[in-house]
Parts: structure tokens; C-alpha cells; sequence
């Protein structure tokens, strides 16, 4: 290790590259040890720009799976951050549906009537616990910091709600092909009626509490009418609880992801 | 704080210190790749993933010899990966070369080389080169290939070849 | 024209009435909010952050009336909240939390989104660890990220639940110079329930016991109050109000007023508060 350090011209000349090869590897060499000649070395211009870039790699979130989806889809990329963002997205909820769906093509493969009509009862409530859990407090922990926020309650439910179908219902649909009758379309009918109907409810109490409703109210028609729940005058009833519902909704929609309730 | 107590810092995932040490090293890293590579965009390039490779690889630093070291060998390979990529462009062999070293660098040298200085200088372009990248700068006969834009073979005779020069010049010099 | 006007505010959960009429006019400045658990501090920061909505009175934020949507809106694009429990997303970084609430604040411009994450981070000295992940911070670490969220865009109001929870006095100190710097433009509400935050940081100080305002005005108004009303002595005063020992082995004594052949000292802010809450028949003592 020597103890001299480097004069400013022999510095100069290898910045400017006007010295020889072997003069420079020596300027090199030491400055890979001798850190007080490193200062010494003029930056060249640039290295500020090049520390943004390095600092924009290491901090900025890198969109999702879901994200990127949206963004292809035509969505902004601020609007795509919001969205994507909801808990519904979580690996842990696209789990659970995969496996629920599994179930439930399972038991309607097996084609006995008891497999169809679990199929039918299950299929109709996944869109509904995937709207509720896009904004409820239980499952979004930044709820009440949110609200504060000017960006459209409204809109930010709608628009996961939407992006939720969007994502999961190729997969709902690839299911249904599996299960064999008319069960594998009809199904979409009090699906679409209970979505709309527990956002128009969540107009008023949490959106858990909405789709638990909802769902417990399925539950009692398929368990009473079985297969006779999507009978051809119950599919009207159901279009008009649709219609009704999106009626309430465009009218409460101000009251839609806000907190009306207490949360402690 | 000194460069490894930085290093550890990084591990860590401190950004101000990863800001640091980016002050500390970009300025002599950006002109010893830039020495090798005349494009700058390049260079640029090469010194982002240095250092983004550096935040990565920061917990696999076990303090073995200096953080200047290991931020060279790292950014040698990148700009290497990324001339690669580039087919227009190579590391020619007059790069290396320079105008005759002034009476001060001879001095210097000789100081920092002893003997090996001047004989080193009395080696051909070719082998100075390999010399350079396989000696100074630390790559394997394989990357030095590869940046050179030569066979690992070639690499290896002239390699061979420019030792035994220096053993001779060595042995020549010491009295 | 005040910042903050209330008028005969009330908020029922059920029952139980968790504020009633309340009027106050807070203009710019840092106006503490001061009170025991349970006193409605909460409550009413929420309703000022339009994220409840009063049962009955009217409220003017910024000019605007919280209870049309489109105006509501208007309040929040320039509101600063943090709550007093603040919970994270799993999985983000501190950049990334940051970086979100700063879209729902409708920065969509991405690189003068990222520019302004950055600053507020710096701001509450968390520049460094914008990479860590959220889970791997500490709970004043987490407590000054939640309060970087609220200084986004530099709202003209900003409501703070608590911000000193979870804060070391070394960290208390950089708030109180964030804060300082902060409202030299912008009106501040933060609620605790530590008179020292308020001497420290409060040109102002609301004071809310069981739902209603028992004290609203300038702090040194509060602390004249207790102008010869303390006292120090060897042992608790038998006349006292209250007496507790301090760190120098005296008591210091409080009593409306003090006893005649007693030498009175200058009242804190504590000794006010606590005369208030003490000669108060109703409020119970947290």
C-alpha cells in the first residue's frame, strides 16, 4: 500500500484520456484502494441523470399482473394503480376463488342434480364477495385515510367491481362450460341481480354486511326452489331487481364507498 | 463511515446510503468505463445496472477486499453484457493506446509497478490489452474474449505469451 | 374568514351522543384539540375530514359545505388527514403507499407524482427507507409515513389524529419543525391528549370533554386562567384541587384559588388543563 496519492495533472490527464495506457491502469489501481483520491476525480456530466434512473429502479412500484392488465385494456395508469390495488386482487382471494371454482365445477360434473344446484348456488356469490371485498374496512386497512381522498368513491368501486368481473369471470365462464345443462348459463341471471343489488346496498350499510345478506337470501331461494331458482319467470324477476337496484344505486351513488357507519 | 459500514447499510436497504456510495464511485467508475468504451449512452447505461446490481447483490458482499474492487468487477461485466448487445461496436485495440507517457507517469509507475511499469510498456498493444483486462481488470480469458472480440484462444496465447516477456524483462531488471 | 367554522355540531352513534353542539371558528395557524379518551376529538376530526357525516348542525370547511358531494370533493382535494389508527396495505413499500394515496389525490401526472412522494418523504425523514417495505418498519416509523400521506400537495387544512403517538422526543422535535414550517400557510387541527404536544406545537387549543367544548381560545388565555391557583409545598396541601410530586421531591399543588399564605408559582399549561377538568363537577378524570 503506498502512502503517496495522485497530483491533480496525472488525475487530469487520465479523466481526459489524454495519458498512456500504462500511466492510467496505475492511476486506476489506486484509486481501487486509496479513498481519498476518489474525491478527487472530476464527475462527468450526466451522473445525475443516471442516479435518477437507478433511484426511480429501486423505488417505484412495479405494476401488477392485474395492473398491467387493465392498462392493456385501455385503463389509465394512475386509475390502473387504484383499482388493482383492492384486496380482491390479492393472491389470497384469486386462491380462494380458484379453488372454490374448482369445487364447484367439480360438483357439477358429476352431474348428479345435487352437483348442479351447488354449482348454481356458489357460482352467483363469487362475483358478490369479490365486489365486497374491494372496499370494506375489514379487508382494506387504509379505508378511512382513503375516504379523505377527492378521487370518486363511486368510481373507484365501480371500477373494481368491473375490473373483478373482468378478471374473474373468464375463469367463472371456463367452469361453467364444464357443468353440463342450461344451469351453466342461467346462473349469470341472479348473479348480475346480486351484484348490483348488494352495491346498491352497500349505499347504506357496510358492504360485508351487503353481500352476507345477499348471499344468505340466495341461499334460501336455491335451498327452497332448487333447480326451479332459475326458472323462466324468476329470470325476469331477477332482471328486474337488476334494473331496480342500478336505479338505487345511480341515485345513492354518493353514499357509495364512504362511511356511513360507525367503525368502532 | 467507510465504504463497507455504507455497504452494509445498502444491504439493509438504506437509499441515503445507497446515494452515498453512488457519490462516492459513479465519478472514477463512469471515466474508467468510459476509458473502455466510447460511447457514453453506453457507459450510462452500464453504470445504472452496476448499480442496481450492486443494491441487489449488497448482502452477498462479505468484505473481501476493497467495495471499490467489487464495484469494478461488477461494473466491467455489465458494460461487457451490454456491448454485447451492440454488434457495431467494439473495444478496439488503439483505444488502449495513448500518446507516450510523460517523464511524471514514468515516475508514478515505477513507484506504483516497480519494474512491471516498464515492461509492461515494452509489450505489444495486443498483449497490454489482454494484460489490461485479464490482469488490471480482473475479467476470466473468457470475458476478456469476449470484449476483446477475439477466441478464448487467442486470449490465452497472447496471455502466455506476454507473461513470458515479463519474466524475462523482470529477471532482465532486477540486478 | 375562518378556515373552520362549526355551528351546533352534534354526532350520535345510536344512543349515545359522541358530540353535541359544538361551534368553533379555527383560522390558519396550529389549533390543538385537547381531551381526554372519549372525548369526542376523534370524532369531530372526522367530520372535519368529511369522512363522517355530523347528525345535526352545519359545518363550513374551506367555504364549502361538506354535506353536497361536489362540494365535498372540493374540501378534500385540499384536506391533509391522518387518522389516528392507520392501517397499510400488505405487501407495499413506503414509496409505494405513498405513491398510491397520492393518485387518489389526483397527482396523475406520474413524475410530479413521484417528485411530490418524494418531498413529503423527506419531510417526515423517511427518504432513506422508501424502499422497505411497511411490515419492516417500526411504529413511529409507520406513524410519520402516515403522517407523510397527509402533507401531499399541501393541503390547506390539515387534521392530525394523535400524530405523536409511537414518537421518540428527538422525533417530537422534527414534527414540531415540520409543523411549524406547515402552518405558516395551512390551518392545523391535531388532537392529543398530552399537554405538552399543545404547549409545544398550539397557538390555540380547543379543549372537548364528553362530547361538549369546556375551554376554546389562545393558549396563553387557557394558562392565565391558572394564575395564582398554583403553588409548590413539602407535602400535598389539604386545600388542594389536586397535588402530585414532582421530580425535584416537592409537590406542586392546584387550587382555585390558592391558599392565602402560600407563594404562588407561574402555571403551566398542565396545571390550566387540569384545573379546568378538576372544577368541572362532571368530567371524570381518564
Amino acid at each position: 500500500m503506498t502512502t503517496w496519492h495522485l497530483d491533480d495533472d496525472a488525475l487530469t490527464r487520465w479523466v481526459e484520456g489524454t495519458d498512456g495506457a500504462i500511466a492510467g491502469a496505475s492511476v486506476e489501481q489506486h484509486l481501487l484502494t486509496c479513498a481519498d483520491c476518489r474525491p478527487k476525480v472530476a464527475a462527468p456530466p450526466g451522473l445525475d441523470a443516471v442516479w435518477a434512473r437507478i433511484r426511480d429502479d429501486l423505488e417505484l412500484p412495479r405494476p401488477t399482473r392485474v395492473e398491467r392488465a387493465l392498462i392493456a385494456l385501455g385503463l389509465d395508469a394512475s386509475d390502473a394503480r387504484v383499482v388493482a390495488v383492492s384486496p380482491s386482487f390479492r393472491g389470497a382471494w384469486l386462491m380462494g376463488l380458484a379453488l372454490l371454482l374448482a369445487f364447484a365445477a367439480a360438483a357439477g360434473t358429476w352431474g348428479t342434480n345435487r352437483g348442479q344446484l351447488l354449482f348454481l348456488l356458489i357460482a352467483p356469490l363469487v362475483p358478490v364477495a369479490g365486489v365486497a371485498l374491494g372496499y370494506d374496512p375489514e379487508t382494506d386497512p387504509a379505508l378511512e385515510a382513503e375516504c379523505a381522498t377527492p378521487w370518486s368513491r363511486f368510481r373507484l368501486v365501480l371500477l373494481r367491481s368491473l375490473a373483478l368481473l373482468i378478471t374473474g369471470l373468464p375463469v367463472v365462464l371456463g367452469v361453467a362450460t364444464l357443468v353440463p345443462g342450461s344451469i351453466s348459463v342461467l346462473w349469470l341471471a341472479p348473479a348480475a341481480a346480486l351484484t348490483v343489488v348488494v352495491l346498491a346496498l352497500s349505499t347504506w350499510v357496510a358492504p360485508l354486511v351487503a353481500s352476507a345478506g345477499s348471499a344468505a337470501l340466495w341461499v334460501l331461494v336455491v335451498s327452497s326452489l332448487g333447480r326451479g331458482a332459475v326458472d323462466d319467470d324468476l329470470l325476469g324477476v331477477y332482471a328486474g331487481c337488476a334494473v331496480a337496484a342500478a336505479v338505487v344505486l345511480g341515485l345513492r351513488r354518493s353514499h357509495l364507498g364512504e362511511l356511513p357507519w360507525d367503525p368502532r | 463511515m467507510t465504504d463497507a459500514e455504507l455497504l452494509a447499510r445498502v444491504a439493509d436497504g438504506d437509499l441515503g446510503a445507497m446515494r452515498s456510495l453512488y457519490d462516492q464511485h459513479a465519478p472514477w467508475l463512469a471515466v474508467r468505463l468510459r476509458r473502455r468504451c466510447n460511447d457514453a449512452d453506453l457507459v450510462a447505461d452500464a453504470l445504472q445496472d452496476t448499480f442496481v446490481a450492486a443494491w441487489n447483490s449488497a448482502k452477498g458482499f462479505r468484505g473481501e477486499g476493497d467495495v471499490a474492487a467489487w464495484l469494478w468487477g461488477i461494473a466491467v461485466r455489465r458494460l461487457i453484457t451490454r456491448l454485447r448487445s451492440r454488434k457495431d461496436l467494439a473495444v478496439a485495440d488503439s483505444v488502449l493506446e495513448r500518446t507516450t507517457p510523460a517523464a511524471e507517469d514514468l515516475v508514478l509507475l515505477s513507484v506504483e509497478y516497480g519494474d512491471l511499469g516498464s515492461a509492461l510498456r515494452r509489450l505489444s498493444p495486443e498483449m497490454r490489452s489482454v494484460v489490461q483486462a485479464v490482469v488490471l481488470d480482473g475479467l476470466t480469458t473468457r470475458e476478456c474474449a469476449q470484449l476483446l472480440r477475439v477466441p478464448e484462444n487467442t486470449v490465452k496465447t497472447r496471455l502466455h505469451r506476454a507473461k513470458a516477456h515479463l519474466r524475462t524483462s523482470l529477471a532482465e531488471a532486477t540486478p | 374568514m375562518s378556515a373552520v367554522r362549526l355551528t351546533g355540531v352534534g354526532k350520535s352513534f345510536g344512543r349515545s351522543p359522541a358530540l353535541s353542539d359544538i361551534s368553533v371558528a379555527l383560522g390558519s395557524g396550529v389549533t390543538g384539540l385537547l381531551g381526554p379518551n372519549g372525548a369526542g376529538k376523534t370524532t369531530l376530526l372526522r367530520i372535519l375530514a368529511t369522512v363522517l357525516a355530523p347528525s345535526r348542525g352545519t359545518i363550513s370547511v374551506l367555504g364549502h359545505d361538506p354535506a353536497d358531494p361536489v362540494a365535498r370533493t372540493a374540501v378534500r382535494r385540499c384536506l391533509g388527514y391522518l387518522p389516528q389508527e392507520i392501517g397499510f396495505p400488505s405487501g407495499f413499500t413506503v414509496f409505494g403507499f405513498v405513491d398510491y394515496l397520492a393518485v387518489l389525490k389526483e397527482h396523475s401526472a406520474s413524475e410530479a407524482r413521484h417528485a411530490e412522494v418524494r418531498r413529503v418523504l423527506e419531510l417526515v425523514d423517511l427518504a432513506s427507507l422508501s424502499t422497505k417495505k411497511i411490515r419492516a418498519l417500526s411504529g413511529g416509523q409507520r406513524r410519520r409515513l402516515a403522517l407523510a400521506q397527509a402533507l401531499l400537495g399541501a393541503p390547506s387544512l390539515l387534521l392530525l389524529d394523535e400524530p405523536t403517538t409511537g414518537l421518540d422526543p428527538e422525533q417530537r422535535v422534527a414534527l414540531r419543525s415540520v409543523l411549524a414550517e406547515v402552518a405558516r400557510t395551512c390551518t392545523v387541527v391535531l388532537s392529543t391528549h398530552q399537554t405538552e404536544d399543545v404547549a409545544a406545537l398550539c397557538e390555540r387549543v380547543v379543549i372537548l370533554d364528553a362530547g361538549r367544548v369546556c375551554f376554546d381560545g389562545d393558549v396563553p388565555e387557557l394558562v392565565a386562567r391558572a394564575a395564582g391557583c398554583v403553588w409548590l409545598g413539602d407535602a400535598p396541601h389539604p386545600d388542594a384541587l389536586a397535588s402530585w410530586r414532582t421530580g425535584t421531591g416537592r409537590y406542586r399543588n392546584l387550587g382555585d384559588p390558592a391558599p392565602p399564605d402560600v407563594e404562588t408559582v407561574a402555571p403551566s399549561l398542565e396545571d390550566a388543563y387540569l384545573l379546568l377538568r378538576r372544577a368541572q363537577p362532571q368530567a371524570q378524570p381518564a
